[in-house]
């Protein structure tokens, strides 16, 4: 019988076609690829950690864990929304891109997926959208000023003294400068060459002089307040560029940029440093081992608003699903693990982040920084966020692009605000 | 082979080269042009027109005109710098024997560097508190003329005009010497009938020789300022303090990935694209035909 080669071939390809698609004994887990930003060394190795011990108990899931620098994220982001070319999860903070996103039907609404009421219910509300929660909180970063306590001592400052220990007044705080100063070290390691640590300090003094309401306001432009009209916005301005004047500043601080803004802090060269708890991670890896130091809170001001004087400014980092993933099932179960109590706590101790687990919160931990750091996060009236997560990106770029002048003076009060207020679309 | 054959023969043999560039240079630079004319934050999935709007915002935009001035004012002291400075070594060179390679290639080393590279020995240069400049200064007891160099607008661009100086000259160096290794020396003896003076050798003989090259550098450091040096800047100041180090590029950069406007960063980069052009196509066909090819 003669057999022709072609229904030979035809039969061979589908029957590899049937092999290659049939379920093998051992189905291939669901492959699920999350991208974050290395907040510090130790945040990336526990993600890692947590990855791996993840993939290890769950042998129907693989998460895939990539890592960006943080200023390249920002580019890598942005080219992959407009190109929807995002992973199925993704970092971004609980702001303005992250709810663009949503809208954009380029991130999912997490409803359903996210056990919600195992997070507290300020991260929640920071990551929904009109009611709808479209991203899972991380941790809550509040920013507070930490203090070299061996520079502190040497320049006769005892926090203890203060008439609240856990918060200057303006004057006390200038007091302890001008000691730090006339010991010849520099009183604030502000390393602007980035513009958003400078921007913490306007962000932080028009808290202190208009609350968390003018912010609301000046943000929405109802009732004809703007940006260059709210007083606290104007005195703010004013105290910056009073502050870029001052002798209070390192030598080039609008050029130090990266880890070396980190480094005046930790190498000694400078007493006071004001940024979020990722400083925490930088101090234990980068500090000699007998370096000592202490936390306090942006100073108050007699005359403010008497409502924000005991505000902590912070924001919310978190994880964004891409809608077009079909593998919700499998990525459910992966950001629910974050929540288990036990690895909530660890990520909390091992990466010194503040947590958004009620249950890490409750049952609270060993003293230690971090701790104190929570119980001033929890006692605050407000937590006035960032502007880059609560402004628009336009108007927050502008005026983390604009701060480095009106530090320097190149910028005057008036010029800076009224620019965020054109970017405003005003 | 007929005529008609030979043209065919041709546009095929050309077909790959044009497909390249049209998918990766001619295509992007239509859909950059089509988004400059929208509003588009670069994640909804859909574009708003806007006409030439983007386009009379920038013109109307003090930031603008400031990146514009800042990025010829790093190509200018770029080539007043790199391409004399690189003419004047290769010019050595050429007369320093066995060992001219050893330099050649010792000049083009920090060509090989990675942007990354250069930025961090930059770093470790100019930080004010652990670099090696300031450090020195203190050294030999001159503290006063300590600086925040990166950090302080009369220093900023200098110091990455000096970066940018140091990284590719090499490039430059390379070129010029293989150019003037195969210049004929008949031209050279001809001119030492008429005169002895190297100098007027150099400015009547060489650097007329010289043309084609000098040229294509000056193409090149336009193209270098819009690009690496974009990266450059953007590690080592992020074009701060102030704006004093932005260039076009950064601008472009920042309104497409820091304020998520990607209308008006299309326009930018058109923008760009136009002034490249209109730059570049004169002395291109003059070259172009007045070429003078060594045989």
């Amino acid at each position: 019988m003669k057999v022709s080669w072609m229904p030979a071939m035809v039969f061979a390809l589908f029957g590899a076609m049937f092999i290659s698609v049939s379920p093998s004994a051992v189905a291939a887990p669901v492959e699920i690829t999350m991208w974050d930003v290395p907040e510090s060394q130790v945040y990336s190795d526990w993600w890692r950690k947590h990855a791996q011990a993840f993939n290890a108990s769950h042998p129907d899931i693989h998460v895939t864990l990539e890592v960006f620098e943080t200023e390249a994220y920002r580019s890598k982001i942005a080219s992959a929304l407009s190109a929807g070319t995002t992973p199925e999860i993704f970092y971004l903070p609980a702001g303005p891109q992250g709810f663009q996103a949503f809208r954009d039907r380029q991130a999912r609404s997490l409803a359903g997926l996210l056990d919600a009421t195992r997070f507290t219910d300020a991260a929640v509300r920071a990551c929904s959208v009109e009611g709808t929660l479209v991203c899972m909180p991380l941790y809550v970063a509040p920013n507070l000023m930490y203090y070299n306590k061996m520079l502190f001592a040497a320049s006769g400052i005892d926090p203890s003294r203060w008439a609240d220990p856990s918060q200057p007044t303006w004057e006390e705080f200038a007091a302890a400068c001008d000691a730090i100063k006339a010991k010849g070290k520099v009183p604030i390691a502000l390393g602007n060459g980035d513009g958003w640590p400078g921007t913490m300090y306007m962000w932080s003094y028009q808290n202190r002089y208009g609350g968390v309401q003018e912010l609301a306001a000046a943000a929405g432009g109802k009732g004809g307040v703007s940006f260059a009209t709210a007083p606290g916005f104007k005195r703010a301005a004013r105290s910056v560029a009073a502050l870029g004047k001052s002798r209070y500043l390192p030598l080039g601080y609008n050029g130090i940029t990266g880890g070396q803004k980190y480094a005046l802090f930790t190498a000694g060269n400078a007493a006071i440093i004001y940024q979020g708890p990722w400083l925490l991670a930088r101090i234990a890896t980068d500090a000699a081992p007998d370096f000592k130091f202490g936390v306090f809170k942006f100073p108050s001001f007699k005359d403010g608003d008497p409502a924000s004087q005991k505000d902590v400014i912070g924001g919310f980092d978190a994880l964004f699903v891409n809608s077009r993933t079909n593998k919700t099932a499998a990525i459910a179960v992966f950001l629910n693990s974050f929540a288990d109590p036990n690895i909530a706590l660890s990520f909390m101790q091992d990466t010194q982040n503040v947590s958004v687990i009620k249950s890490v919160l409750a049952t609270g931990m060993s003293p230690g920084v971090i701790n104190d750091i929570a119980q001033i996060t929890a006692a605050a009236p407000h937590i006035s966020p960032w502007w880059d997560n609560y402004l628009s990106n336009a108007v927050a770029d502008d005026a983390t692009r604009t701060i480095q002048g009106l530090f320097d003076g190149s910028i005057a009060p008036d010029a800076f605000l009224a620019g965020m207020d054109k970017a405003a679309g005003r | 082979m007929s005529t008609r054959n030979a043209t065919l023969s041709g546009w095929l043999l050309c077909l790959p080269a044009i497909a390249i560039f049209g998918c990766f240079f001619l295509g992007p630079a239509f859909v950059g042009a089509y988004v400059s004319m929208h509003v588009w934050n670069g994640s909804s999935p859909t574009l708003a027109y806007a006409g030439l709007r983007n386009y009379t915002d920038l013109v109307g935009d003090g930031r603008f005109w400031n990146a514009l001035w800042v990025t010829l004012a790093a190509f200018l002291a770029m080539a007043l710098i790199k391409l004399p400075l690189a003419l004047a070594i290769a010019v050595g060179l050429a007369k320093v024997g066995r060992m001219a390679r050893f330099y050649r290639a010792a000049l083009f080393l920090p060509y090989m560097l990675s942007t990354t590279t250069v930025a961090i020995i930059w770093i470790f240069l100019f930080d004010p508190y652990q670099g090696l400049v300031n450090q020195l200064l203190q050294d030999i007891g001159l503290e006063s003329l300590q600086q925040g160099w990166l950090g302080q607008s009369s220093t900023a661009l200098p110091i990455i005009v000096a970066g940018g100086v140091w990284w590719t000259f090499g490039l430059y160096v390379v070129l010029f010497t293989a150019a003037l290794a195969t210049m004929p020396r008949d031209y050279y003896d001809a001119a030492r009938l008429e005169t002895n003076s190297s100098f007027k050798i150099l400015l009547h003989v060489t650097l007329p020789l010289l043309r084609e090259q000098i040229f294509s550098s000056a193409v090149m450091l336009i193209g270098g300022v819009l690009g690496y040096m974009t990266g450059f800047i953007l590690l080592l100041t992020g074009g701060g303090p102030a704006g004093h180090t932005e260039t076009l590029g950064i601008v472009s950069h920042s309104l497409a990935f820091r304020a998520l406007d990607f209308g008006h960063a299309s326009a930018v980069s058109i923008l760009v694209l136009l002034l490249v052009f209109s730059l570049i196509i004169v002395p291109t066909v003059r070259i172009a035909r007045t070429r003078v090819e060594f045989r």
